[in-house]
């Protein structure tokens, strides 16, 4: 038995070594890959001229496609906000999916919405559409409102996907913010290189305690909820090195659900949103990189680290954690449609890189750390004595997080310069410190329920809750 | 390691006795503990930076602000006579003797002067011809980074130094987009007699941004008229003809018709659809009609286009409408049906439609214009 727990150990150091050794050297190895990318970013960005773009006949068609269900409290202010996003060639195209509450009639009565006759030749299944509405208005000219049965969000994009006759669709959650010119830098990628780009992904930002009138972003504050902090670190860490890192190895696997623009072609020939998958936007691009690798096409998938889309982040832990959940499930079910990727090297770095990484790193990360947890729990239970080595680990682990943290912050200093009180980053600082133990417990939980609720069968959103901008105002 | 025993001995001195695998454990975490620290650091100094720049900015500005306007709206009798007053002598002393402060003093020129026009522009340019601000630019020509030169290139475009041609030309067939970009646009700027003269010899691509950026500038050029853009419509490079193809209609060029009707058919489709979309600006009705027969069959994005102008124009010749309506392809069913509702009654479509195969789109469009009016009935 003493030789077994011998060998047991020995064999448990050693596999944790390895996956932290592994860990350690991805994550430093994507923060290089995002620094140069990032540098690239702002030297080519200072020769785009958003201006020559919003004044040209040859800016590309882009429809920008919001569903909507149960959003009575703020969709014509939601709705006002996308109709006044700057871009020459853009119309907006609002998916009513089957809301409980009086969404559609709001519309209909604030942008004198009347049915007409759309002929749509539906590539996409999707569940029956009800009507179609312009407006009576010259103003919103550019505005259509698809009224249809509730089918979920993946049913909606599709559905948008169906009726859109532009060129570029961009997918958006409706109760995002926008800034101004976010399609306008988000088309660039479309518009220059030999070979075609087929999906573009936004950075997005936490918009809780920012200033937002009229739907636009005024003033970014570092949030007041603790919670919404620790999501902000989250997110530059995650947009400004993880997929920033992944674009410029050309692995990038997850182009957010709230603001992404796609090639509406290539799109459809994938098949579209995915509506039995809770990671639709994931499984999305992960098809639609397979289908161009399928048929052999060459393709660009690019990301652009501007801060363009903000949105409110969940201030409770009870809604966080059914996002979380939502995310772990979304990976999960893509990751296993998709296995057949799984170190295939007819995938290059999707195959033999990204793949893998989404596998140990994100789905599995959760169930390695609670299984390292419980084995130093019984370690030290046994007396046994290389209890030392496995604390050392976790405590190169935390620095390690520490060091991640506080090179994102350097990252978005050097880059976009977001929070420009001092007090704001000396704050950021602090959550670093503070969130491998306070905040970080909670996503490991919140990732095995995930697990949990996958084995299970579980497939709904859960309902996420949100104060809205509108009674976020903060004076100044 | 000699230095992890050090550490070693000096740990077993304190009654640690401690492994090599855990004293590297442990100093790999200490390695990542400060340079976490450095970073927090660095993100402070960069402020302190940042506030410093900030103000000297401010200083810079504050003092070039009154010179310039003397400069611009004065009475000084000449460029000299301005540069010899004590205080642009002075504030050439404090600010032009150093880098920062002669590429700061560039990017404001440039800046006004893409405000400003006429006069006062060229007072602007005078500035930085005789200040010799261009050595600058032409220094940054010859830098390694591309940045660097695509920056030299738009300076020197920007404030119009005609002397730079041959070193630009050199540049519009860099491996780069942005320089090459930089280099056309600052070519149409400088070169009044040949703007678009690179074009003949260009090898690389345009991309779309380059083709809007070059749009752009030849929308605001003045003075210089492009005759017309057939002789590009020819060149051996896609891209040049693809651009050429959608200027001649961009800027009503009525003399290109024919050439861009001898690009209708072009086995690229991107260019067959600007050639359509260029002679549906042009309201050339004859040569639409022709290029309804030119257009292959099988080219069903193109023939969209085609149709798509057709009825924009207001193309009246009722049998081909009622052939396209008879298309199995949905898309220009589609646009035919949308068409010729404009003009008839969905009973005269109907009747037609009743001659037509069942499974032609037409039917299904039908069906949903049916399923349409019965749900808007009261």
């Amino acid at each position: 038995m003493k030789e077994f727990l011998h060998y047991f150990t020995v064999f448990f150091d050693g596999a944790i070594l390895i996956y932290v050794i592994l860990i350690v050297s991805s994550y430093l190895i994507l923060a290089v890959y995002s620094a140069k990318a990032l540098i690239a970013y702002l030297q080519e960005a200072k020769f785009l001229d958003s201006q020559q773009l919003m004044a040209s006949p040859l800016a590309p068609s882009v429809s920008l496609i919001a569903p909507a269900y149960n959003e009575a409290n703020t969709i014509v202010e939601n709705v006002r906000s996308l109709l006044a996003i700057q871009y020459p060639n853009l119309d907006v195209i609002i998916v009513n999916d089957g809301s409980k509450d009086n969404t559609l009639q709001l519309m209909i009565d604030a942008y004198a919405l009347v049915p007409v006759f759309m002929p749509v030749d539906a590539k996409i299944a999707t569940k029956t559409v009800r009507q179609v509405y312009k407006s009576t208005k010259a103003v919103y000219s550019n505005l259509t409102i698809l009224d249809k049965q509730n089918g979920g969000k993946a049913d909606a994009l599709n559905c948008g996907l169906n009726y859109s006759k532009a060129q570029y669709i961009a997918c958006i959650d409706v109760d995002c913010v926008l800034s101004q010119d976010a399609v306008v830098k988000m088309i660039q990628p479309f518009l220059s290189g030999k070979v075609p780009c087929i999906a573009v992904g936004g950075v997005i930002r936490i918009a809780n305690s920012c200033i937002i009138e009229d739907g636009r972003l005024i003033s970014v504050r570092m949030p007041d909820n603790w919670l919404a902090r620790f999501q902000v670190l989250e997110y530059i860490r995650a947009f400004l090195m993880g997929r920033m890192g992944w674009s410029k190895a050309d692995g990038l696997l997850l182009i957010s659900g709230a603001f992404g623009i796609f090639d509406r072609k290539i799109a459809l020939s994938a098949g579209g949103y995915d509506h039995n998958t809770v990671g639709e936007d994931m499984e999305l691009i992960v098809r639609m990189r397979r289908y161009m690798i399928e048929k052999g096409l060459k393709y660009r998938v690019e990301f652009i680290p501007d801060p363009l889309c903000w949105t409110e982040a969940p201030a409770t832990y009870k809604v966080l954690g059914r996002q979380r959940n939502r995310w772990m499930r979304g990976t999960i079910e893509t990751l296993l449609q998709h296995k057949k990727m799984f170190f295939n090297p007819k995938y290059k770095i999707l195959g033999m890189l990204s793949y893998p990484y989404w596998l140990f790193f994100e789905w599995l990360a959760p169930i390695i750390e609670i299984v390292g947890l419980l084995y130093l729990l019984i370690l030290v239970l046994l007396g046994q004595p290389n209890v030392l080595f496995s604390i050392s680990m976790f405590v190169m682990v935390f620095a390690f997080a520490l060091f991640m943290s506080a090179l994102a912050i350097l990252f978005d200093e050097f880059t976009f310069f977001q929070y420009k009180r001092k007090r704001d980053v000396l704050r950021l600082v602090l959550v670093a410190i503070l969130e491998p133990f306070i905040h970080h417990p909670m996503t490991v939980r919140w990732g095995i329920q995930g697990n949990i609720d996958f084995l299970k069968g579980k497939k709904s959103w859960g309902e996420m809750t949100r104060a809205g901008f509108a009674t976020k105002k903060v004076n100044k | 390691m000699k230095w992890l025993e050090i550490i070693q001995n000096y740990l077993a001195q304190q009654g640690w006795e401690i492994g090599n695998d855990i004293l590297v454990v442990w100093m790999v975490s200490l390695g990542f503990v400060l340079l976490a620290f450095l970073f927090v650091f660095t993100v402070l100094m960069s402020r302190f930076r940042r506030d410093y720049l900030a103000a000297w900015q401010l200083q810079f500005e504050n003092q070039l602000e009154p010179l310039l306007l003397d400069l611009i709206y004065g009475n000084q009798s000449s460029f000299k006579a301005w540069r010899k007053q004590p205080d642009f002598q002075s504030f050439e002393k404090k600010f032009l003797k150093n880098k920062r402060g002669r590429m700061t003093m560039i990017a404001v020129l440039s800046r006004l002067r893409t405000q400003l026009e006429g006069r006062d522009a060229q007072k602007l340019e005078l500035a930085y011809h005789h200040l010799q601000l261009w050595r600058e630019s032409i220094k940054l020509l010859h830098n390694s980074y591309w940045h660097k030169q695509a920056i030299g290139i738009r300076q020197l475009g920007e404030l119009n130094y005609v002397a730079a041609i041959p070193e630009i030309k050199r540049l519009v067939d860099h491996t780069r987009e942005e320089v090459r970009m930089e280099a056309q646009l600052a070519l149409i700027q400088l070169d009044q007699r040949d703007p678009l003269g690179f074009l003949d010899t260009l090898q690389k691509s345009i991309s779309l941004r380059s083709r809007i950026g070059l749009y752009e500038a030849l929308n605001k050029k003045t003075g210089i008229e492009i005759e017309h853009f057939a002789p590009w419509m020819y060149s051996k490079n896609p891209d040049v003809q693809l651009f050429a193809a959608e200027m001649a209609g961009h800027f009503n060029k009525a003399a290109d018709a024919n050439a861009l009707l001898h690009l209708v058919n072009h086995t690229n489709d991107d260019i067959a659809i600007a050639a359509i979309q260029s002679l549906e600006k042009l309201g050339d009705q004859l040569s639409m009609q022709l290029a309804i027969s030119l257009v292959d069959i099988n080219k069903l994005t193109v023939r969209e286009s085609l149709l798509k102008s057709l009825s924009r124009i207001g193309y009246q010749e009722e049998n081909d409408w009622l052939d396209w309506l008879a298309s199995e392809h949905f898309v220009l069913a589609e646009i035919a049906f949308n068409h010729l509702m404009k003009y008839k009654t969905v009973a005269f479509v109907e009747e037609l439609a009743n001659t037509i195969p069942s499974n032609a789109a037409i039917h299904r469009i039908l069906e949903q214009y049916h399923t349409f009016e019965s749900a808007v009935k009261p």
